[in-house]
């Protein structure tokens, strides 16, 4: 079942397997994906297709710097018919919802997405309405460095699962790309592979995925680096060390296995932990980008 | 383009620290432009990492070699020596700094770092300077740790608890190579310059002189006594015998005595038994004792002593001493004398036999020389010298006629004299009257040889301060005394001190009680515990720090080969190469053990499961075939690494891992007793196939 997602998805986004991956088992964790990269690399595609091949709903909102709350949320409006104020109901009643350039919007608005995130439900007009089950965020953003951007503050990152790059693709796959179809057009055509019910069967099973006591040793002894070893300014915390632990949980799932081997730990390592972490030498919060790579070829595996 | 290696700047700084503190204490010893080259390169490197300068270019780097190099050779005139080498060392180290273009750059100047902390050791082994050379390894040990870890370490002070943890687990080591590594003398000797000039009795007086001594707080030696220790009034520390007297100056000899003079010179050294007059004067003891009829009559006292360098060969010692130790000479004066002049702190033992009698029948070569006088001076003198003679009636009543003279006319002990003219006894005598031992002794001499009766002047120190700690004697520079030893027929070589017929206190109570009055004790000394020591704490933790002084000295230090083969004696019962060796891995090893076991039991809290370790044995088997497993690379990882690199392995190692993997990372609660027992076999299966792996035979 889940192969034959990626294997649909794989149609569309070339030679991202591994990101795409990733993304599916950040939704298979429960977990919100934060996708961090210059404008058009496919990030929009990304979450497209996934909301596509998942049968979800989906919604995306273009984040400006005037964008308000209400309008993510929605507003009551009055109505003249019925002489009520009527609840319309904005872009985030939906499955999956794309927050397209998060970091181009005011922090008041982001923190209205980031609570819905968190709690699965807004209230408006003091009446609190649940999201629909499941319910995702995939946000975008576009590297701190660039121009009109309001960077999400430590608290706020931490509430990603995961951050993810997807990178230039490789010539073979960009060639392909190129002579291919449009890929909107694609879009269009792409028929969801499972149905909601086997969705959440899937989070229910991930959650199952047995966890060795020896890889949970793994994953305190990487915590334990990242507090330790000076290479970072702060370490990971413990809702880090969860994240990476669900994670990681997903991930075997994805490779068909009922239990976590380290290798899934180190998979989802980089996606999991840099955007939590700072380096040490790092004082404008790049986050800890490569400081992973030398973690995990210092951590010993066995032990 | 060369790519430039950037040093971590962790690391860098901590670099840096190490190499200040290292060159600091050279600095005060080489010329200062050494200094100034050694902060301007610092500086430099500074600069280079900020980016803001560049690295000298090779013609300027030859330059400044070149400069310096020749600078060194008129500095010092050689390369040859402690003191010109170290300033080369110091330089080269310098300059290196400037040369850090790769990582093994860097580690050349860690390791030249430690080097020149050692030859810190050749000028400087006090315990400040030992303490103050742990910090730097502390510093260089730290930058060596900071050079292993990240560019992005910013952690220095957890670099230097690491480097500190480091090297407090060397220090049990340390201890044991200390005791235990035989010490081998020197194979070459160096000339040792302990730098600056060190203070002391000099081999001429004249008035004037000793101003300096009498001032000065620094200590002469050391000396503890076994038993009791003598009267404050017997310590007199015989240094130097001055015969000649040129009217101004007493000097230890001239060459108008020819060849006498070299015969003075004969020193006996122990062993040495063509030596005539020490059978003599040997003989002159044993006639003694039996006189005496009762050797116990005889004072012996037996002690050591410790001599601050001198830069002199001569040794002190009381009436009159005789040394067993090996080196150790006595003169036709009985004096003890070194081979070669004192430039490190020095012991040696030494006893003295009071109340005998020397030189009963004096040479007449000796004779000749204690009856000098300048011819054409100090008339006066002279003239009341013969009456005074006269009218004694004998040497006996002579000596005391001129301590009367001293005793009774207004002479006055102080270190404020007044300038003497060209006939300074006479001046001294008959005008001035004040003054200190050398003047006392002096023109006591001069009295004694103008009549008739042979006279020495006698330099060396008077008393000491008794360190109740230890249960030592200090022995300061301003101590120094002069006295005067006559020959009496029948009696030989007598002492006087006629500075005792004028201020008995300094002999009795010390120098300090002598000038109590005129206040002048000490006098333009500023900063000294001694001169505050009438304040009861700073007298004892002055007291105190001697005594660790000593300690430091005398166990530290002073632990040469025979100390240490005394100390193995008693730890091992004989000393044979086989033993020390034995001693030397066994402690070693416990050490090893000791410290294994203290850092295993701080790491393994958690204990290995036993499947994994059974893993981890296979890894090992791997590593010895040459394939190592990397520290971050799981096992799946490594399986499948092996699968395409070592075809032949691929099997059987996938299957290890697959057992291993279902092993420890599957769900393993058996719920059903057929389950526990599945696993049980599965263990005991992997273990099988551990246990018969074997790389080598696969792979060929």
């Amino acid at each position: 079942m889940i192969s034959a997602v990626l294997a649909a998805a794989n149609k569309v986004i070339l030679g991202k397997d591994h990101q795409l991956r990733l993304a599916l088992s950040c939704l298979l964790a429960q977990g919100n994906l934060l996708i961090e990269d210059l404008p058009g690399m496919g990030k929009t595609t990304l979450s497209q297709v996934l909301a596509r091949v998942l049968g979800l709903g989906f919604n995306r909102v273009q984040f400006t710097s005037d964008l308000l709350p209400a309008d993510i949320i929605g507003v009551s409006i009055f109505q003249k018919e019925s002489g009520q104020f009527e609840f319309s109901p904005g872009p985030i009643f939906a499955q999956l919802i794309l927050a397209d350039e998060i970091n181009r919007a005011t922090p008041k608005t982001q923190s209205a997405l980031l609570e819905a995130m968190e709690e699965h439900q807004v209230t408006v007009d003091g009446k609190t309405r649940p999201l629909p089950n499941p319910f995702f965020v995939i946000a975008t953003q576009n590297p701190m460095t660039q121009m009109g951007t309001f960077p999400l503050p430590e608290s706020q990152l931490d509430r990603f699962l995961m951050r993810i790059n997807i990178g230039y693709p490789d010539p073979t796959a960009e060639r392909e790309l190129l002579l291919g179809r449009d890929r909107r057009s694609m879009l269009d055509d792409l028929e969801p592979v499972v149905t909601l019910e086997q969705l959440l069967a899937l989070q229910a099973q991930a959650t199952d995925v047995h966890l060795a006591s020896s890889v949970i040793d793994y994953i305190q002894r990487l915590v334990q680096y990242t507090r330790d070893s000076g290479d970072f300014f702060t370490g990971l915390s413990p809702r880090g060390a969860l994240a990476l632990l669900r994670a990681s949980q997903a991930w075997a799932l994805i490779e068909g296995r009922d239990h976590v081997i380290p290798e899934d730990i180190q998979a989802v390592v980089p996606a999991v932990v840099e955007h939590r972490v700072r380096g040490a030498a790092d004082h404008i919060g790049h986050g800890g980008i490569g400081l992973t790579e030398h973690m995990l070829a210092s951590v010993e595996v066995v032990a | 383009m060369q790519v430039i290696y950037q040093i971590p700047r962790n690391s860098l700084t901590w670099l840096l620290v190490a190499v200040a503190s290292v060159l600091a204490p050279h600095l005060s010893r080489t010329p200062f432009w050494l200094g100034i080259i050694c902060v301007a390169c610092i500086c430099w490197r500074i600069q280079v990492y900020r980016g803001v300068w560049a690295f000298p270019n090779k013609y300027l780097k030859f330059f400044l070699v070149f400069m310096g190099t020749v600078g060194i050779y008129l500095h010092y005139g050689t390369f040859v020596g402690p003191p010109a080498g170290v300033a080369l060392l110091i330089m080269a180290f310098a300059y290196k700094l400037l040369e850090i273009y790769t990582k093994r750059d860097a580690y050349v100047v860690t390791v030249l770092a430690y080097f020149v902390v050692a030859t810190e050791f050749l000028f400087n082994q006090s315990i400040p300077m030992a303490v103050y050379s742990v910090f730097s390894l502390l510093a260089i040990t730290a930058s060596l740790i900071g050079l292993n870890q990240s560019q992005s370490h910013r952690k220095p002070w957890r670099t230097a608890r690491l480097s500190g943890l480091i090297l407090a687990q060397c220090v049990p080591l340390m201890l044991v190579l200390f005791i235990l590594v035989p010490r081998i003398g020197p194979l070459w000797s160096l000339d040792f310059d302990a730098g600056g000039d060190s203070i002391g009795l000099s081999d001429t007086m004249s008035p004037g002189d000793f101003n300096n001594l009498t001032r000065s707080t620094s200590l002469a030696f050391r000396a503890k006594f076994e038993g009791n220790t003598p009267e404050p009034n017997q310590l007199y520390w015989r240094g130097l015998i001055l015969y000649d007297f040129d009217g101004k100056t007493w000097s230890k000899g001239s060459a108008k005595l020819g060849e006498h003079q070299r015969n003075s010179e004969l020193v006996y050294w122990p062993g040495d038994k063509r030596s005539a007059w020490f059978s003599e004067y040997n003989q002159d003891f044993s006639k003694q004792i039996l006189a005496t009829g009762d050797p116990e009559s005889l004072k012996v006292f037996r002690y050591e002593v410790t001599l601050e360098p001198s830069d002199q060969t001569w040794l002190f010692g009381l009436d009159m001493p005789l040394s067993r130790q090996k080196g150790i000479g006595l003169s036709r004066d009985f004096r003890l004398l070194a081979k070669a002049p004192i430039d490190s702190v020095f012991r040696y033992q030494a006893e003295s036999i009071v109340g005998i009698n020397v030189d009963l029948d004096l040479p007449p070569w000796i004779k000749a020389r204690a009856l000098q006088l300048p011819e054409g001076t100090n008339y006066r003198a002279l003239a009341l010298a013969k009456r005074w003679r006269l009218r004694a009636g004998s040497d006996r009543g002579m000596i005391a006629k001129v301590l009367s003279h001293f005793n009774t006319q207004p002479f006055v002990y102080t270190l404020r004299t007044d300038k003497l003219g060209d006939n300074i006894v006479d001046d001294f005598l008959f005008d001035t009257q004040r003054g200190f031992c050398i003047h006392y002794a002096g023109s006591f001499s001069f009295l004694m040889r103008a009549a008739g009766i042979p006279a020495r002047v006698v330099v060396g120190y008077l008393g000491g301060e008794l360190n109740t700690l230890g249960d030592y004697l200090l022995v300061h520079q301003f101590d120094a005394h002069a006295w005067v030893e006559v020959w009496l027929e029948g009696e030989g070589w007598v002492r006087i001190d006629p500075t005792g017929a004028v201020a008995p206190e300094r002999i009795e109570s010390g120098i300090e009680q002598a000038l109590a009055a005129e206040n002048s004790f000490l006098d333009g000394v500023m900063f000294s515990a001694l001169k505050y020591r009438d304040i009861a704490f700073i007298n004892n933790l002055r007291l105190s720090v001697d005594y660790i002084n000593m300690v430091w000295h005398e166990r530290v230090l002073g632990y040469d080969s025979d100390l240490q083969n005394e100390f193995l004696v008693r730890l091992l019962g004989e000393v044979s190469p086989r033993r020390i060796a034995m001693a030397l891995f066994l402690s070693g090893l416990l050490v090893m053990l000791l410290v294994s076991l203290l850092l295993f039991s701080q790491r393994s809290r958690k204990k290995t499961d036993p499947i994994t370790l059974i893993y981890l044995k296979f890894c090992e088997k791997m590593s010895k075939a040459g394939i190592t497993r990397m520290k971050g690379e799981g096992p799946d990882a490594f399986a499948s690494r092996i699968e395409t690199d070592y075809m032949q392995l691929g099997d059987s190692v996938t299957k290890i891992t697959q057992a291993f993997s279902q092993l420890v990372y599957r769900d393993q609660s058996p719920e059903a007793e057929g389950e526990k027992q599945q696993r049980s076999q599965a263990e005991k299966k992997f273990k099988k196939m551990v246990r018969e792996f074997s790389p080598h035979k696969l792979m060929r």
